[in-house]
């Protein structure tokens, strides 16, 4: 495969000035993988600090409702909060490898830019996170994190004031400052080498899961599902499983309220390949080639493409690519919450409710793994203002 | 050999912003003041190489562009003996989804003989061609920086055939330029590798600056200023690209 693609997904398409921050980055990230000093850090930091690994936990009350054996995988109890620790461990360790005094980084629901902004703290680094205001304003307890750990956050007015606008901007950032600055990109998108650092730093909840499932079961699962915006945790989750052709992959995109263009972010599912931030990959435009508007409950999914290696699974048929409604991911997080007594993401929440959907559909006893990759705490002012726990 | 620009200011036009019918009256007086070298933005909803001025303009009028209908409007000015030569600008996926090879074609009709593509470096070169059965007769034209190797550098010039744009400092359109030092330092490489116009872009705002960058430049590349004044009315972007004019002459 020809190198930053998969398929004939990925690329770099982005200005020619970036050109020489995204080669020094691809040479510093080879020789990082190499430095065994850095990497036993970076392993000390995922047990101690993050709390790896994260457990898969049998969820004995659904697994009995659906019929299946189903397991989660709790990346929700990682330090923060979600998977995205993981990334921002791995990349700031990389970042200050390269002499790199400042941290840029964009967020959707807040969950990369907290940790983010841990990560910067705990190696005493400038942060700035950009993020839609939008967003500022419906994960507003992410941003007040972000804050205490101090960061700055910069409310992104323009377009749709959500996650493709903070790329945008954090982009120009980087631009503006290439010298002194790394961007510390959350999901498996943008430009290569992005793709392949943050599938990278992500996969260790795959290789987890396999060792896990096999001591629990004996035997690699039937299916596995994550939730896809970007795609880091559902990459995270996958790669480890390509080869594995009796494991079928499904990824679950933002449905919305609905099918028409700007009311979902089903990209893979509805969405035809284009170029947009960096890559060539799955991308929701209008008949013009404008970027499309999206619309989901979920901040995190809420972004118009796609990290190109799903594309390239997508078109191999390797994995598969589904939506769900908004109206289907309330009614499962709020099955998790008094099934199980765990409060999911929204976006993890895409995850639980297809299966839900799909499970009279399996034959029985299936061993099923759902990709857990955060806690819901931040979401809880939209899942009250819909009507829950009343 | 450097006969393409001449010493000339570029001016950019942000097509349909904020209409069509404003863009004919733009282009009708440029080419009134013999400013017939043009820039032509595609506008494009997120566009990434740019400042918050050209940003919010574009994303006006990328809710209403339309390839065929500008070529309309290019075919009707051709047909009244308007002469331009104009590049395209344009991002990617607009150009990608319209179906490259029959827009380009069609544009080169009308005038178009260069495609400037700010989110496809040189080293994506091979996705362009790979747009085309029959490449349209439209030069690439590439973006070169002072943060070049001198290898890369070397390289973009030796597979260009039209002009090169120097971007004149890191960042995205609408600040200003520092310092010409690093300016004439590239240019200077450019031209002892091969007889090639370079045009400057990228934080021209006035005459002033036009002048001074046409001191050893070939072209001078004036955009968000453009729209600042448009903002303002549609005479006061007429009465800035006539000062202009007078200063190209």
């Amino acid at each position: 495969m020809k190198k930053g693609y998969f398929g004939q997904f990925g690329g770099q398409f982005v200005p020619q000035t970036l050109m020489p921050a995204l080669k020094e980055l691809e040479l510093a990230f080879t020789a990082f993988k190499k430095d065994k000093t850095v990497q036993a850090e970076l392993k000390d930091l995922l047990k101690h600090y993050v709390g790896r690994p994260s457990p898969i936990y049998f969820s004995r009350n659904l697994s009995a409702k659906l019929g299946h054996r189903v397991y989660l995988k709790r990346e929700d109890l990682n330090h923060t909060g979600s998977h995205k620790i993981n990334n921002t461990l791995g990349q700031i360790l990389l970042a200050r490898y390269m002499g790199k005094k400042r941290i840029i980084a964009e967020t959707g629901a807040g969950q990369h830019g907290v940790a983010t902004a841990t990560a910067a703290a705990l190696m005493g680094l400038e942060c700035v996170v950009y993020m839609g205001a939008e967003d500022v304003d419906r994960q507003r307890p992410n941003v007040e994190r972000m804050k205490l750990l101090g960061a700055t956050v910069i409310a992104v007015e323009t377009g749709s004031r959500t996650l493709k606008e903070a790329v945008t901007e954090t982009f120009k950032d980087w631009l503006s400052n290439l010298s002194t600055t790394y961007y510390l990109l959350g999901s498996a998108m943008g430009p290569y080498p992005y793709p392949d650092i943050v599938r990278h730093f992500q996969q260790i909840i795959g290789q987890e899961t396999r060792r896990q499932i096999r001591a629990a079961e004996g035997q690699l699962p039937d299916l596995v599902l994550a939730c896809v915006g970007g795609g880091s945790n559902a990459i995270g989750m996958f790669a480890p499983f390509r080869k594995d052709l009796s494991v079928r992959l499904i990824g679950v995109e933002a449905g919305g309220r609905g099918t028409k263009l700007g009311d979902h972010c089903s990209t893979l599912a509805k969405g035809s390949p284009g170029i947009f931030q960096g890559s060539y990959s799955y991308l929701l435009s209008s008949p013009s080639g404008q970027i499309a508007d999206t619309h989901s409950i979920s901040a995190g999914l809420d972004y118009p493409g796609v990290g190109p290696e799903h594309s390239w699974l997508k078109d191999l048929g390797r994995a598969e690519y589904v939506s769900v409604t908004d109206e289907d991911v309330l009614n499962a997080f709020q099955t998790l919450c008094r099934s199980e007594g765990i409060l999911p993401a929204l976006e993890s929440s895409h995850a639980v409710a297809h299966l839900i959907k799909i499970a009279p559909t399996l034959p029985p006893d299936q061993i099923i793994v759902v990709n857990l990759s955060g806690r819901g705490d931040k979401d809880l002012g939209i899942v009250l203002a819909a009507g829950l726990g009343a | 050999m450097s006969t393409f620009i001449n010493k000339k200011v570029i001016p950019y036009i942000l097509a349909g912003y904020p209409n069509l019918k404003t863009t004919q009256t733009l282009l009708r007086h440029c080419h009134a003041l013999g400013l017939t070298f043009i820039e032509l933005g595609i506008p494009f909803s997120d566009p990434s190489a740019d400042g918050p001025v050209i940003q919010a303009a574009a994303s006006i009028a990328s809710r209403s562009f339309d390839f065929t209908t500008l070529y309309q409007l290019l075919k009707q000015l051709k047909s009244e003996g308007l002469r331009f030569e104009f590049t395209m600008m344009t991002y990617a996926n607009p150009l990608f989804v319209s179906g490259a090879e029959n827009t380009l074609k069609r544009y080169s009709e009308v005038g178009v003989k260069g495609l400037l593509i700010p989110d496809i470096p040189f080293e994506e070169r091979h996705f362009i061609d790979s747009l085309f059965k029959e490449k349209p007769p439209i030069q690439n034209v590439w973006m070169i920086s002072e943060n070049l190797s001198d290898k890369e550098l070397s390289t973009i010039v030796k597979h260009s055939h039209y002009y090169l744009y120097l971007v004149s400092y890191l960042g995205t359109t609408g600040k200003s330029v520092d310092s010409t030092e690093t300016l004439k330092t590239v240019i200077h490489k450019v031209k002892a590798i091969k007889d090639i116009d370079v045009a400057v872009g990228f934080g021209i705002r006035s005459k002033a600056d036009a002048e001074n960058i046409l001191k050893f430049a070939d072209g001078a590349i004036i955009g968000t200023q453009i729209i600042t004044r448009l903002n303002e009315g549609t005479d006061k972007a007429c009465d800035l690209l006539k000062t202009l004019s007078d200063n190209a002459s």
